[in-house]
This record gives C-alpha cells, sequence and structure tokens, in this order.
C-alpha cells in the first residue's frame, strides 16, 4: 500500500522572513525590492533579469524553488502591464512571486520555458490574453483562442460586448414616460 | 492515403486523419474534442507509427468562456459563483480559495465552526471528485460497473451538498468571511451515513479492481511520468506523489484550520496509472478520515464573520435597526470595497494546488481574478506521459490524469 508520513512535513521548513533574506542575498543586485506579504516571497524584477533570476531561484541550493506554480499578468492600464510569476520551493517550503513591469506598448519578455519547462502554456495564455511577446517561447501560438481572433480579451481595454452600451428599455425621467417607455 | 483521406470526409467523418506520411509511416490522427473518452472537450492531435504514439498533442480552448474577464464585472460577492464553474466537479475547492484570498486582503478572520464547515464540505468534495474520477476510469478501460458504483456513492454525497446548501452543484456556498448558511438540522444523520457505508465500498472497490490481473495490465506502468519531468512542468496533485514527491497544500501551507486535524498524505514512486488509482483510493480513506475528526469536533458558534461591512445583518435585525437596514442596503447595492492589494492563495484540490490570485484596486469589485487551476497543468504533463506508448493506452493515461475541462478553459 501507499506509504505514508505525519504533519509536520519538513524538518527543512524555512520561515518566510529568513527565506526571503536567503532571496535577497542570492540575488543580489538582480532584483529590485524584496519583501514578504501573506507569508510570501515578493520579487520585483527588472524585465531584462527574469531569466538569471528564475535560474537563480531553481538552482541555487539554498533556495530550490524546483516547483513551476504558474506565470500570469494584469493590466494596470497607465502603469503598464505587471507579470506575476510564482515558484515554490517543495524542500524549504516556501512561496516567491516575481513581479516584472512591462510597458503598455509592445510588451516583450524573455521566456522562462527555458528555465521552468512548464511555464509553456502559462505564456501562451499570457501572450494571447495581454499581448505580451516571450522572446525565444517554443511554439507561441493562441492556446485558448481561434487564430484569427483579434484583440486581447484581458486588457482593460478590451470590453466585452455583453457589457457594451445596452440602453434602459423604459423611461428614465418622469418626462420621457408620456412619450415611450416600456409598453 | 489521400483517397482516404477523401473517402472519410465524403462519408461525413470530417477530416479524422489529418495527415499521413508514405515514407516514415507516420500517421497523424486527430482524437476529440468529442470523444466519450476525453473528459469534455479536450482534443489530443496523436502522431502514430503503427500502434505507437510518437507525439501526442493537447488542443484546448472548446470551453473558454472568459470566466476570469467576467469576474471583473462582478462585485467580491458575485464573483463566487462565477470562480464555483470552473473547476465544476471541485466547486468547493474553487469557492474557498478565491474567498480566502479575499479575507486575506479584507483582513478578516473566519470563525471556528466557519472553518470546520469549510473542511468538511472541501473533504466531502475531494470524496466525491475521486468517485467521478474512479467512476470514469473504470468506464474508458471497459469496467462499466465501476462506472456506476462510483455515480451511487457520489450520489449520496450530492444529496448531503445539496440538502447543506440548496444546489447540486455551484453551490456558491463558501463565501468570503465564512459560509453563507450554518448546517441545517439534521445534518449529522447524512454524515454518519456515509461514514458507515463509505469504509465498505472502498474495500468493494479495492476487491474489484486492486488485485485484478486486467486492471493490473491495463494501468501498471502506463502512462509513466517521472518525478523530475513532473515538477518541471508543475504537475501537481495525486500526479506528483503518485510519482514520488510528497507535496500537499494542505501540509506546505495549512488553510481553514486544517493542521488541527491528523492525516496521511499517501505516495507512491512508480508514477504510473496504477499508482494514481492507489494514491487516490487512499486519499479518500484520508479525507473520510478528516470529516470523522471534523464531525467530531464541529464547534459551535458563528459560521460567518459578522462584521456588518461584509456579512449581510440577520433578517430579525433588519425590522428594529435602522443601522442593519443601511448596512444591508449598502451590501446589496454596492457590496464591500476590499482593501488595495493583491495577493495569491492555494489549496489543495482532488487534482492538486488550485491556486487564486486576486487584485485589488480598493473598489468593490475584483481588479483581476486568476486561477491557477490544477488540470491546465497536469494536461501539459500528457505528451510526455504518452510518448511511445501504445495507442490503446491513451485513454487510460487520459483518464488517470482527471482533467476536468471547465477548470482548463475558465
Amino acid at each position: 500500500m501507499a506509504t505514508t508520513k505525519r504533519f509536520p512535513r519538513s524538518s527543512e521548513r524555512v520561515e518566510p522572513e529568513a527565506f526571503s533574506e536567503r532571496v535577497r542575498s542570492k540575488l543580489g543586485n538582480a532584483a529590485g525590492e524584496v519583501q514578504v506579504r501573506f507569508n510570501q516571497v515578493i520579487v520585483s524584477a527588472e524585465p531584462g533579469r527574469i531569466v538569471d533570476i528564475m535560474s537563480t531561484l531553481k538552482g541555487d541550493p539554498e533556495l530550490r524553488c524546483d516547483y513551476f506554480t504558474f506565470l500570469s499578468a494584469v493590466d494596470l492600464q497607465e502603469e503598464g502591464l505587471e507579470v506575476i510569476a510564482a515558484v515554490s520551493s517543495t524542500r524549504f517550503e516556501n512561496t516567491v512571486i516575481v513581479k516584472v513591469a512591462l510597458p503598455s506598448e509592445d510588451p516583450s519578455l524573455a521566456s522562462v520555458t527555458g528555465v521552468y519547462a512548464g511555464a509553456n502554456w502559462h505564456e501562451r495564455e499570457c501572450a494571447e490574453m495581454f499581448g505580451i511577446t516571450f522572446e525565444g517561447h517554443p511554439n507561441l501560438v493562441k492556446l485558448y483562442l481561434p487564430e484569427d481572433f483579434e484583440g486581447h480579451p484581458l486588457l482593460k481595454s478590451f470590453k466585452l460586448a455583453s457589457r457594451t452600451y445596452k440602453p434602459w428599455p423604459g423611461a428614465t425621467e418622469p418626462d420621457e414616460a408620456a412619450g415611450g417607455g416600456r409598453s | 492515403m489521400t483517397e482516404i483521406v477523401e473517402r472519410f470526409e465524403e462519408q461525413g467523418h470530417g477530416a479524422y486523419i489529418e495527415d499521413f506520411d508514405e515514407d516514415s509511416e507516420l500517421m497523424t490522427i486527430n482524437m476529440g474534442p468529442q470523444h466519450p473518452s476525453t473528459h469534455g472537450v479536450l482534443r489530443l492531435i496523436l502522431t502514430l507509427e503503427g500502434e505507437i504514439v510518437r507525439e501526442a498533442k493537447p488542443v484546448i480552448g472548446y470551453l473558454h468562456t472568459g470566466m476570469e474577464k467576467e469576474c471583473e464585472d462582478q462585485n467580491f460577492r458575485q464573483a463566487v459563483t462565477i470562480v464555483t464553474r470552473m473547476d465544476y466537479l471541485a466547486p468547493f475547492h474553487n469557492e474557498l480559495v478565491y474567498s480566502i484570498a479575499v479575507e486575506r486582503l479584507l483582513g478578516i478572520e473566519v470563525p471556528a465552526r466557519g472553518q470546520a464547515i469549510r473542511i468538511l464540505m472541501t473533504e466531502l468534495n475531494r470524496i466525491s471528485s475521486h468517485l467521478v474520477w474512479l467512476a470514469t476510469q473504470g468506464m474508458d478501460m471497459g469496467a462499466i460497473s465501476m462506472m456506476l458504483y462510483g455515480f451511487r456513492e457520489r450520489e449520496l454525497l450530492i444529496d448531503f451538498f445539496e440538502m447543506v446548501t440548496g444546489l447540486r452543484m455551484n453551490h456558491n456556498y463558501i463565501v468570503p468571511g465564512g459560509v453563507w448558511q450554518d448546517l441545517p438540522d439534521g445534518w449529522q444523520t447524512p454524515v454518519l451515513d456515509f461514514m458507515d457505508i463509505f469504509p465498505f465500498k472502498l474495500k468493494e472497490y479495492e476487491d474489484l479492481l486492486t488485485d485484478n490481473p486486467i486492471w493490473k495490465q491495463r494501468t501498471q506502468g502506463v502512462g509513466v511520468i517521472t518525478k523530475e519531468d513532473a515538477m518541471a512542468l508543475g504537475a501537481t496533485g495525486p500526479i506528483l506523489r503518485a510519482a514520488g514527491l510528497e507535496w500537499d497544500i494542505r501540509k506546505a501551507f495549512p488553510y481553514s484550520g486544517i493542521e488541527q486535524y491528523e492525516f496521511e498524505v499517501p505516495t507512491r514512486t512508480e508514477g504510473d496509472v496504477f499508482a494514481r488509482y492507489l494514491v487516490r483510493l487512499e486519499e479518500m480513506r484520508q479525507s473520510l478520515d478528516i470529516v470523522k475528526q471534523v464531525f467530531d469536533s464541529m464547534p459551535k458558534g458563528d459560521f460567518k464573520n459578522m462584521d456588518p461591512k461584509v456579512t449581510p445583518p440577520p433578517r430579525k435585525e433588519l425590522t428594529r435597526s435602522m443601522e442593519a437596514v443601511i448596512h444591508h442596503f449598502k451590501l446589496v447595492t454596492q457590496g464591500y470595497n476590499v482593501p488595495a492589494g493583491e495577493t495569491y492563495a492555494s489549496v489543495e484540490s482532488p487534482r492538486g494546488e488550485l491556486g487564486c490570485y486576486v487584485v485589488s484596486d480598493g473598489g468593490s469589485n475584483p481588479y483581476r481574478v486568476h486561477m491557477r487551476d490544477p488540470s491546465f497543468v497536469n494536461l501539459q504533463c500528457l505528451p510526455p506521459m504518452m510518448k511511445d506508448t501504445l495507442v490503446a493506452d491513451t485513454v487510460a493515461t487520459i483518464a488517470s490524469s482527471d482533467p476536468v475541462m471547465g477548470g482548463v478553459d475558465r
């Protein structure tokens, strides 16, 4: 039968604060601000350094972020786009979230599929939904949307057809009531 | 060969055979999206050399409805109704992970009873989801009786969910702040019944399958993925545990007070379909154990956070308190504002790590909701699992990864 073990699982668990210190010292000047929020380590990174940072997170023996969690983006409108990549260390039981700010015009970022193969579909989704080009991605074609789909649905500028202006069928002012409104 | 393709198309079969290379004898055929064994609308493009699959390419998106975008148009309370429809076999987990993320941003706590109800519902949901997996895995491999047994036991749970939430699926029950309604009177009876019956049923499944030579031949050494591959691709849940890594969000990042309960995380090292079967069977047993502990220690008290800024006041308050009426009106017409910020929450769904990234700009609608769905990630593992295996095993492999296309496509 299956083998089992009792809680708590890992004796090597590191507290998030201590882990953020490790991340800060290992990444050095490759990363910007490193902070801890809700027990997760948040790293802000320059777009040019993303592959370096991810390689360090994965390869460094004191970080060992061997498990790829997800990659997605947020459209911050005036402040451009923000790409979020989360990885976890199964050994030290910590999650690191890397944030990269990109401009809204022609956003592009180096692909991390070389480091984490699992980023493949996440980047494809992100590319079609936000219009971000992932340079070096092996197969950057549309994932969910049809080939001929135009636009990037998760951008705030993309309005859903069902949410665009639809006039209220009835009268909104007392004066109008005589002239029209719902019969 | 083109004649065959043409004849197929003339007969209305569509381009079933997509391509045939005379020299290398590689044939590209299409499987799905409407195929009984693809669990919804998964499409696979298989490159075959005789009976051997040389390459498998999953094609998804047939169920994509833009739910993440839709969440941005609802307020924080209403978005629960959207997220619960994503992974429709584990609706409680979807609601829970979203609610945890919103609660973190709000900075509110959930009372002990609310937490315990959440664990009770999600662990029962894990069993009901695994039962659907067992049913479909059996059916796909010709064990039709498993299909009947799995759905028969699941019905007991679905009835209980209906009793508690009013709905069989897409319950909209776990909401930011707690759960929207207390457990009804007499909720103990169906749970007790289930706890009595289910160990015998599990025994029955094991008697039927575990030592069954046909079952073993169809599952052992089929759809193998190594621990390294699974981790690199981000595979989670029973796939990862069957490949040998003991990684469970309930242990690593406990939520909703799950750390109070004693349970074990089953693992195997083979990484094949049979290992996933054993892991899931043991997980059902462990979940039942958690349910027993929750049942015995169900705390009394509030089942949701009673902060009037988040939770509508009780009905009887509305007739005598003006303040309650104002709170009620504000909550119903606008919802509540959530402080600006973002967070990533995760829970262990039946299929693995289910995550939710919520961004708030300080308004009453989520600015962005992203779901990290385990099925989506697990489907990426199909190509390495299927490479150089028999075409007959593809069906067993798909079933063992237990994809829910509603979650994959969102």
